[in-house]
């Protein structure tokens, strides 16, 4: 088994009357990339801020690499990457003096230091913008600048808190694809979205959080497999009447019939034939329809039954 | 390291804005210290200063005080109305009025030699303390021979004669420090300069590093609050030492010739107090403003505020009482005293303790801008501790 990289116990923290993390648990192990997905508000920033030691909390504690965290531990901040949903960077400063300025609080040799900068340039694809201030970068270039900073000194651990807002499909594909591959060079991740694709795309294990609270764990596969439905069947139905509606909604594992729009929406629990005995039932009673597709479970899905609402708004 | 390289790169963006500060500052001392050189000239070259002198003296003496002046000084004819003599006191038509009351020469027989004469001058003004001084001589010179039982015309006669081989030496000592030199135009606009130029070289760099996001980012790397803050304590004391510099230098260049050494070091010393001060404020304005617009509104206010009221660009006569007393509030007060105070040292050593007045009270200044900013810092940091 390997080690815990972050372990989080019975953390809470308070803003005044707001409990923005509530008992929270989490454990990280090394080499995961691990998502933390929640909707605006819940916490998911909190968490990072208590993990990197810029606030205090209430109760519970946080290990970093096995040891608790606290503002003076340098040693542990030395293996740390952070990439911060606000970006922070020097405006005054170049893209080059911006990551040699954040690398070189943590590489003291020159050389390597040149190296890892030039690295981090080429990894995030902004040689090219090398002389440029951020001022004059569009926001998808800023937000890899923002992330070359966090990550040029090869951190052991590196935290991404949304690095993707407002990022274009394009360069947000960019960006999974090398958080990825910093992956497997070793780097343990933690990546925050409230995107789901994203985060479906690339973690090895989500914690799905919510008002302060760690809802459920586990990978996505195991995730769906805690929610009920097992696939939703969506088919164009034209017409069709209340009284089959009922009688589609008594047919075995199916538990939920909604139609709008001429859009027929039936979610089923997990069993076989679903799909088979719904075409069924349409043919027998004449009821004609157009395309049919049936859906496997997402993470909304999961989102939605754990929590009774959708994911995003 | 990395603070203190980065302090200078980002001090990059604020170098146009110190030029145009450069340029505005040698401009203006230019201008200025060109149209007061007009007039020291020719209070240099004759020496005269313009007084007036009321004399309702029913003995024959007061009128030999006032033509041993008129000799002297330009004379200038007026009545004996308060108002008038006020105004042109004000728009320096006179300098000095002399009042010489019925009885004196009477007693000056009786050998009193308390309150002769009345006197109204620009305040603190060196004429003022020229003239003093003559009238005093004068006197004591007139007492001594008439009370020596010399007949009124005689007396009259061997005081001017021996005044004038005195005021022949005392005129070529003073007028060295009668005519103000360029260089103290120069040194007593620099706190204008130095404010804006200080303030301008600090506060933008470190609100950088105040940033909530900056600020943020900097605490969850390795680097200690400690090697923080040095570097850029470090960088701001170079940047100030830079501007002093170079400003010294400039002073150098342009005035080198007349500048004597004590009077370099003298200058030096004040300098260096004041731009204590301004660092402090610089630290302090920092913290307080948010932003660009913020800080140079404040530089502004600041830079150009405490120029009048201390005294810089309106000479101090003008500024009335109230205002003055004010002033004192203000560490461009005890440095434009500092700087004529240098302009005194050679012909009266003993100033050399006001000058050291003035220097500690621009220090205590510096330190309390010190004390504020840290309590400053502090609070702001309580404040977001509270909140996170
Ligand atoms: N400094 C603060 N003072 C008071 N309340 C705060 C503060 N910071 C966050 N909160 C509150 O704490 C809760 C959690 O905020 P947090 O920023 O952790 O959410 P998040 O999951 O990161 O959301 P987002 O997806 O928008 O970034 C929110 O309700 C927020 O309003
Ligand atoms: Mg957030």
């Amino acid at each position: 088994m390997s080690a815990a990289v972050i372990k989080i116990e019975n953390l809470v923290k308070r803003y005044h009357e707001l409990v923005a993390l509530d008992h929270f648990n989490l454990e990280i192990k090394e080499g995961e990339i691990f998502g933390l997905l929640g909707p605006n508000g819940s916490g998911k920033t909190t968490t990072i801020n208590c993990i990197l030691a810029l606030l205090s909390f209430d109760k519970g504690n946080v290990e970093v690499f096995g040891e608790e965290m606290a503002p003076n531990k340098y040693h542990l901040k030395q293996d740390i990457g952070i990439v911060f949903q606000n970006v922070a960077v020097f405006n005054e400063l170049t893209v080059y003096e911006n990551i040699e300025y954040f690398c070189g609080l943590y590489i003291k040799n020159k050389q390597t230091r040149k190296q890892y900068v030039e690295e981090a340039m080429e990894f995030v694809g902004l040689n090219d913008f090398k002389s440029f201030y951020p001022k004059k970068l569009s926001g998808g270039l800023l937000r890899r600048l923002n992330i070359a900073c966090g990550i040029a000194h090869k951190p052991k651990l590196i935290i991404m808190d949304e690095p993707t807002v407002a990022v274009d499909p394009q360069s947000r594909n960019k960006i999974l694809e090398g958080i990825v591959e910093l992956n497997k060079k070793g780097a343990t991740i933690i990546y925050t979205s409230h995107y789901m694709e994203e985060v479906e795309q690339i973690c090895t294990r989500i914690a799905i959080m919510d008002k302060g609270k760690n809802l459920a764990i586990g990978t996505k596969e195991e995730l769906k497999m805690m929610i009920k439905t097992g696939e939703t069947i969506n088919m164009e139905v034209l017409e069709i009447e209340d009284k089959n509606l009922e009688e589609i909604k008594k047919l075995p594992h199916v538990y939920q019939v909604e139609y709008k729009e001429n859009k027929l929406h039936i979610k089923c629990s997990k069993g076989k034939h679903n799909l088979i005995r719904v075409l069924d039932y349409m043919q027998t009673n004449q009821i004609a329809f157009g395309r049919v597709y049936a859906e496997l479970p997402t993470l909304n899905d999961v989102f939605l039954e754990i929590t009774g609402k959708e994911l995003r708004d | 390291m990395q603070v203190f390289k980065a302090y200078f790169k980002i001090l990059r963006d604020s170098i146009p804005g110190l030029f145009i500060y450069l340029v505005i500052f040698i401009a203006i001392s230019f201008f200025l210290s060109g149209s007061g050189k007009e007039s020291t000239a020719t209070t240099f070259t004759k020496n005269k200063v313009k007084i007036a002198v009321i004399n309702e003296d029913e003995g024959g003496l007061g009128e030999g005080l006032k033509s041993y002046l008129s000799q002297i000084h330009t004379l200038v004819p007026t009545e004996n109305d308060k108002e008038m003599l006020q105004d042109q006191l004000y728009y320096r038509n006179i300098e000095y009025i002399l009042f010489i009351p019925k009885d004196f020469t009477n007693k000056i027989k009786n050998n009193e030699k308390e309150h002769l004469c009345e006197n109204v001058k620009v305040p603190a003004s060196y004429t003022g303390k020229y003239l003093d001084s003559q009238v005093d001589q004068y006197i004591s010179t007139l007492i001594t021979y008439v009370i020596a039982g010399i007949d009124d015309k005689q007396a009259l006669e061997y005081t001017k004669s021996d005044l004038e081989k005195e005021v022949s030496v005392q005129l070529l000592n003073e007028s060295i420090s009668i005519s103000k030199a360029d260089d103290y135009y120069y040194f007593k606009y620099l706190p204008y300069i130095f404010i804006s130029v200080v303030v301008m070289g600090i506060s933008p760099i470190l609100m950088t590093f105040y940033k909530k996001e900056i600020n943020e980012r900097n605490l969850c790397s390795p680097m200690t609050l400690k090697t923080k803050s040095i570097g850029l304590v470090a960088g701001s004391i170079v940047t100030v030492l830079g501007i002093f510099v170079l400003f010294l230098v400039f002073a150098f260049f342009l005035y080198g010739k007349n500048m004597e050494f004590e009077k370099t070091i003298l200058y030096i010393i004040n300098c260096i107090s004041f731009l204590s001060f301004a660092t402090g404020l610089g630290y302090l304005v920092s913290i307080f403003s948010s932003n660009h617009n913020i800080l140079n509104m404040i530089t502004n206010v600041c830079g150009l505020g405490m120029s009048f009221l201390g005294g810089i660009f309106v000479p101090r006569e003008v500024l009335g009482e109230k205002v003055i007393a004010l002033s004192k509030f203000l560490p461009t007060y005890w440095y434009v005293n500092a700087v004529e105070a240098i302009q005194e040292v050679k012909i009266n050593p003993s100033i050399m303790k006001e000058f050291q007045i003035n220097i500690g009270v621009q220090l205590l200044f510096a330190i309390a801008m010190f004390a504020i900013a840290l309590a400053g810092t502090k609070y702001k940091s309580d404040a977001r501790k509270q909140v996170s």
